[in-house]
């Protein structure tokens, strides 16, 4: 259960989900709570996350292009943030 | 480790994105006399030819559906569409592996250095998606990212 206030307004994604991040629907679930929250910035802490899918990375990538939230990204361990780097730099990425 | 977990997550999310399954399974066992483990990822969703269909886009037949999704062509996005195509690229060029795919009427069978496709006799044809893949024992450690794109 994440809750989001303002004094919870960091998510830690390893916690509340797995280290192993797999799924597109997980990314949207997190998505749809950040956006509908009253929040205007919320942290994704991605410590302690060992793996991360291309299909998640893409997918937050994509959320990050559409929220109008500010959406801050902390503690990238190098293998996902490689992720993020090898999606961002194909050419059929639009930033 | 982690360029198998990165096998599984790919094609389990493939299913939930794409599939409109009531029912999916992985099952793996090991065959230690023939020196591999084989896995195999199933759902009885609409298959990957009709995943098209239903999206509009148009296939000569399944054959050419399981080509399209081989190809990288994804009923969502431009943006989309590695999942499979990279994954089966990782199992066989990374892992070693020989890996069958069967999507309603059409069957791949794809080692290192080739793949044959053919379109499944009426009785043979299966309702749903089945990727397997037979993974060597003593594999040398790989990096994903050499295979992704």
């Amino acid at each position: 259960m994440i809750t989001l206030n303002k004094d919870s307004k960091t998510i830690y994604l390893a916690n509340h989900f797995s280290r192993n991040l797999a799924f597109r629907n997980t990314v949207r679930n997190l998505f749809h709570l950040i956006n509908e929250s009253d929040l205007d910035e919320v942290i994704l802490n991605f410590q302690d996350v060992e793996i991360i899918s291309r299909s998640f990375a893409h997918e937050i990538l994509v959320s990050l292009r559409e929220t109008e939230k500010k959406v801050l990204i902390e503690n990238l361990p190098p293998n996902v943030q490689r992720m993020f780097d090898l999606v961002k730099s194909h050419k059929s990425y639009s930033s | 480790m982690n360029t198998f977990a990165q096998v599984l997550n790919e094609l389990t999310d493939n299913i939930y994105e794409h599939s409109d399954f009531s029912h999916a399974y992985i099952a793996a066992q090991s065959y230690p006399n023939l020196i591999y483990t084989e896995v195999t990822i199933i759902d009885n969703g609409i298959s990957i030819p009709s995943s098209y269909e239903v999206n509009n886009i148009s296939i000569e037949d399944d054959i050419d559906g399981l080509s399209k999704a081989l190809n990288g062509l994804s009923t969502k996005s431009s943006e989309r569409g590695f999942g499979l195509s990279t994954t089966l690229r990782v199992l066989r060029e990374a892992l070693n592996s020989e890996c069958l795919i069967i999507s309603r009427g059409a069957e791949l069978v794809a080692y290192k250095d080739h793949m044959k496709m053919r379109s499944l006799p009426q009785n043979e044809i299966f309702n749903g998606t089945l990727i397997s893949a037979r993974i060597p024992y003593n594999l040398k450690k790989v990096n994903y990212y050499d295979y992704a794109e």
